[in-house]
């Protein structure tokens, strides 16, 4: 920020008007955003009172396991399935917590849970969302002809990434225990 | 079809609810009330990143970034015009969207960069930030190849971007 002023300042370039305009720009954004983030928190909370999230986690757990290898103490697997599982319906109000919750009991776990958790956070950081609503209601804002359009793509995109991090993980955990 | 699956996932959404015999609209207030002060909490930082973003661009800063990155975007067919929130993205999630909504406007919504950049902001994570959440919790202080197999990821999901989006 400093740089960019910096440039700016140096330049001579009009940047004054685009920092007061910004302001303005922020409220909009917060305002465009505000209705669609409300509707998809409401309808994920009527979600996660079905109890279908914590089934979603239970599901995770058969699928992951080959991937955290040793953890098997339920309540480290609950916390990170409830993670993946928020993570992935874009829960982020759920997500955090069930992360720092797992990300807790993982360190009491040793070696084995810090290779879980380096597994979790890769995981978390692929990013694989289900709905990206966020920016599906930038793009109506901004009135893009199909603002769904991005959906399969973003899959596409985020999959590569997941299935790219964890294979790279298991691949370096498999290296170093044989090694 | 994408539009259908919107709909859908909302009206399953709203028939497990029935099914599950949940107070269907009770939670959603719920659930929107949460939303709507998560909306408000994102506004300062929203503000300043809003704040970078406009004065990176107009005092050059940033055609000078993207002519920086413009071999990297090139190998992963991503347009430079993109190049700030490839950047961005792994930092900060309101300076990428505050990124992505400059490029709605100077490039347009439909346009390849804009596509290509609503596909990155919503595949991916801001990965700086999750590890220093999560690890925070813990007194762990390092985790071995975390972040660069993470950062690794996050390359091949915007290579693949660059593949798939027309």
């Amino acid at each position: 920020m400093l740089t960019a002023c910096a440039v700016a300042l140096v330049t001579g370039r009009p940047a004054a008007g685009a920092l007061m305009d910004s302001g303005a720009g922020a409220v909009e954004m917060t305002l465009t955003l505000m209705g669609s983030v409300v509707l998809w928190s409401g309808l994920m909370e009527v979600l996660r009172a079905t109890g279908d999230v914590e089934r979603l986690g239970r599901g995770l757990r058969r699928l992951l396991s080959p991937l955290f290898g040793s953890i098997k103490d339920d309540a480290c697997w609950a916390a990170m399935g409830m993670n993946l599982a928020a993570n992935m319906l874009g829960l982020g109000n759920a997500a955090t917590p069930a992360g720092i919750r797992a990300a807790e009991l993982l360190a009491h776990q040793g070696e084995a849970g810090v290779k879980a958790l380096a597994m979790l956070l890769v995981l978390n950081n692929s990013g694989l969302q289900l709905m990206p609503t966020t920016v599906m209601a930038l793009r109506s804002a901004a009135g893009a002809e199909n603002p769904a359009d991005i959906w399969l793509p973003a899959l596409l995109s985020s999959g590569a990434a997941t299935v790219c991090g964890c294979g790279l993980m298991w691949l370096l955990n498999r290296r170093k225990r044989h090694g | 079809m994408a539009e259908s699956m919107v709909l859908a996932v909302a009206a399953v959404i709203l028939l497990r609810g029935v099914m599950k015999g949940v107070d269907a609209y009770g939670m959603f207030l719920k659930g929107g009330r949460q939303g709507m002060a998560s909306a408000i909490g994102l506004l300062p930082a929203l503000c300043a990143m809003m704040a970078m973003v406009a004065v990176v661009e107009a005092s050059g800063l940033g055609e000078v970034l993207s002519a920086l990155l413009a071999p990297v975007m090139k190998l992963m067919n991503l347009p430079r015009e993109a190049a700030g929130l490839f950047l961005l993205r792994p930092l900060t999630g309101s300076g990428s969207l505050s990124a992505l909504r400059q490029i709605f406007q100077q490039y347009g919504v439909d346009s390849r960069a804009g596509r290509v950049a609503s596909v990155l902001v919503s595949s991916s994570e801001t990965i700086f930030y999750t590890m220093t959440v999560y690890l925070g919790a813990t007194d762990i202080r390092k985790l071995p190849w975390a972040l660069p197999v993470s950062l690794a990821s996050y390359v091949v999901g915007a290579a693949v971007c660059g593949l798939v989006v027309r």
